[in-house]
């Protein structure tokens, strides 16, 4: 239940937060700078795995644009 | 909405005049009429773009140069638009504003209307690329890496697939404080792995799949996934899900295959991306991965100390001090054979005119009682349009599983036996740690379309990391570097 409920709020909070943009208004956000993949080549990702107690968070976001 | 511009704008121009108001009126009716049927021959975009009444008299040809100022082809915009290069042109340079009829002209050499090539045609298609990169890491822990890979891949973005394959080889030398103090010689190795990945997109859905393998001589890593994404909101917010099995063997070089140990891994992923404005992208996630098996490394061995002993051992005890005050047993390493592991993350991208700030946050905690954060920065500088410079910057910080010790004391049993703590690790990445990155790295495009795009990168890092409550060392520092070459044709 308490998992519902916070993938509810996160929900709730990410479609207010959410900005109505328009196709033809996303040439900043289709610049490939601006892909939410991991920025990590493949190399240090690996390094960072391995003297980092921690794993997860490498961005499976798609696309800069938003229009994927 | 171009139409209903001007039926806007026409009595704010002939406010206080109103015998000129019905004239006027027919005016703009005869004027929707004529853009409807005749003055805007894309129609779609014309619907939903901003007044831009002069676009159409701009030869095509003229447009597609001025689209070229920004990074990557008119024809690369097109497809992540699913517009022609044309209307990008419109999106590029009337950002909220129409301009002038001549703003676009910025090239005077340019050709005229009259003697201007055909357009290029919308994009279509697969589009290969491949790279290859090299790269070497090397510490103060006598660990040095050497690590070439190549990558390719096909993608058609406007049919809405990508096949993508990578193989990489690690070739490390170690002579590491934990093997010298286990009188282990140095050793090197050579580590293979190659992945493969797929997707299509199914309007609104992109589907995909990857296969990975590693293999070392010591570790089989096996690994295959799924991911699922769809677009909502007018793709404004675009939820994401993936999941991967991982099956391992575990086992030492000098041991049959039959004995080695395994370890399975499932890995699931939920996130949004979300556009948060013009300039900026943002995306929340969930990370969860549940090991079981053996997670342990068969080769590292815990030093054990007498009851009471084990406050004299202090943070970075050299391998001297731990072998006066150890006991004889130095049992191999035991770990729970079960770790669940949750990371929460946020990633925001903002473009600014000519330069792109990128921010990651990962907050992570596992059942084995470790918490971190992750934080992460890289601000990416356009120098002209072949050059990109960037420093970054990754400041990582964590405590200890809740089983840790830095000096772990035997147990005494019935009978003055003493026994050893189940769960032992000398793992220092279990341990208390703070990491600090810096580093910065450049993007040179040696060639821009037409025809082939070649892209020089070079990253280096250096970094340092403080352990508080280890044996042998309490700090060490790394250097990293890439440099690859990218091709896309």
């Amino acid at each position: 239940m308490k998992l519902y409920s916070f993938i509810g709020i996160v929900s709730l909070l990410a479609s207010a937060g959410c900005a109505s943009v328009k196709p033809y208004e996303r040439g900043k956000l289709a610049h490939p700078t601006m892909l939410l993949g991991d920025q990590s080549r493949a190399g240090p990702a690996h390094i960072y795995a391995i003297h980092e107690g921690a794993v997860g968070g490498d961005s499976g976001a798609k696309g800069g644009c938003g229009c994927n | 909405m171009k139409a209903q511009s001007v039926v806007t704008r026409v009595p704010r121009a002939a406010a206080g005049v109103t015998d000129l108001r019905q004239p006027l009126a027919l005016f703009a009716f005869v004027l929707i009429l004529v853009t409807i049927f005749i003055g805007v021959p894309h129609r779609a975009f014309a619907e939903t773009a901003k007044p831009k009444t002069h676009a159409p008299k701009v030869p095509p040809a003229k447009k597609t140069r001025t689209t070229s100022k920004t990074r990557g082809s008119a024809a690369s915009f097109a497809r992540h638009h699913e517009v022609k290069p044309e209307e990008i042109y419109l999106e590029e340079d009337t950002p909220t504003e129409p301009t002038t009829p001549s703003a676009p002209v910025i090239d005077d050499t340019a050709p005229t209307a009259s003697e201007a090539p055909a357009p290029p045609p919308p994009a279509s298609g697969p589009k290969a690329h491949a790279s290859f990169e090299t790269s070497g890491y090397t510490d103060s822990d006598h660990v040095h890496v050497l690590s070439p890979s190549i990558s390719g891949g096909l993608a058609d973005e406007v049919a809405g697939w990508s096949v993508n394959g990578h193989y990489l080889v690690d070739v490390v030398s170690a002579a590491s404080v934990d093997i010298v103090s286990t009188a282990s010689p140095h050793w090197t190795e050579v580590r293979h792995a190659g992945s493969a990945t797929g997707s299509i997109t199914l309007d609104p859905f992109t589907v995909g799949a990857l296969g990975v393998i590693s293999r070392e001589p010591d570790y089989l890593s096996l690994t295959g996934g799924a991911t699922l994404g769809f677009d909502l909101m007018d793709k404004n917010l675009s939820p994401y899900f993936a999941f991967s099995h991982e099956a391992d063997s575990v086992g030492r070089t000098d041991m049959p295959h039959d004995y080695w140990r395994s370890k399975h891994v499932n890995s699931l992923q939920a996130g949004l991306t979300l556009v948060l404005g013009r300039a900026s992208i943002g995306s929340l996630q969930w990370d969860g991965s549940f090991e079981r098996g053996y997670l342990a490394k068969p080769y590292r061995y815990v030093p054990i100390f007498a009851p009471g002993q084990g406050a004299a051992v202090g943070p970075g005890a050299t391998i001297d001090q731990v072998n006066q005050l150890r006991l004889n047993a130095r049992p191999n390493e035991q770990l729970p054979t079960a770790r669940d592991r949750y990371a929460v993350s946020a990633h925001l991208a903002h473009r600014y005119t000519s330069s792109t700030l990128r921010l990651d946050e990962r907050l992570y905690a596992d059942s084995w009682g470790l918490l971190a954060s992750t934080s992460e920065l890289r601000y990416i500088l356009d120098l002209g349009s072949r050059l990109e410079l960037w420093p970054h910057l990754r400041f990582h910080v964590q405590g200890a599983v809740s089983f840790w010790q830095r000096a772990y004391e035997a147990i005494p049993g019935p009978g003055g036996a003493l026994g050893v703590p189940v769960l032992r690790t000398g793992d220092r990445e279990l341990s208390p740690l703070q990491t600090v990155v810096v580093g910065g790295g450049t993007r040179i495009k040696l060639a821009e379309p037409p025809g082939t795009e070649w892209d020089l990168v070079f990253e280096a890092d250096v970094g340092t990391t403080h352990f508080s409550d280890a044996l042998y060392i309490t700090s060490r520092q790394m250097a990293y570097s890439t440099l690859a070459v990218e091709a896309q044709f």
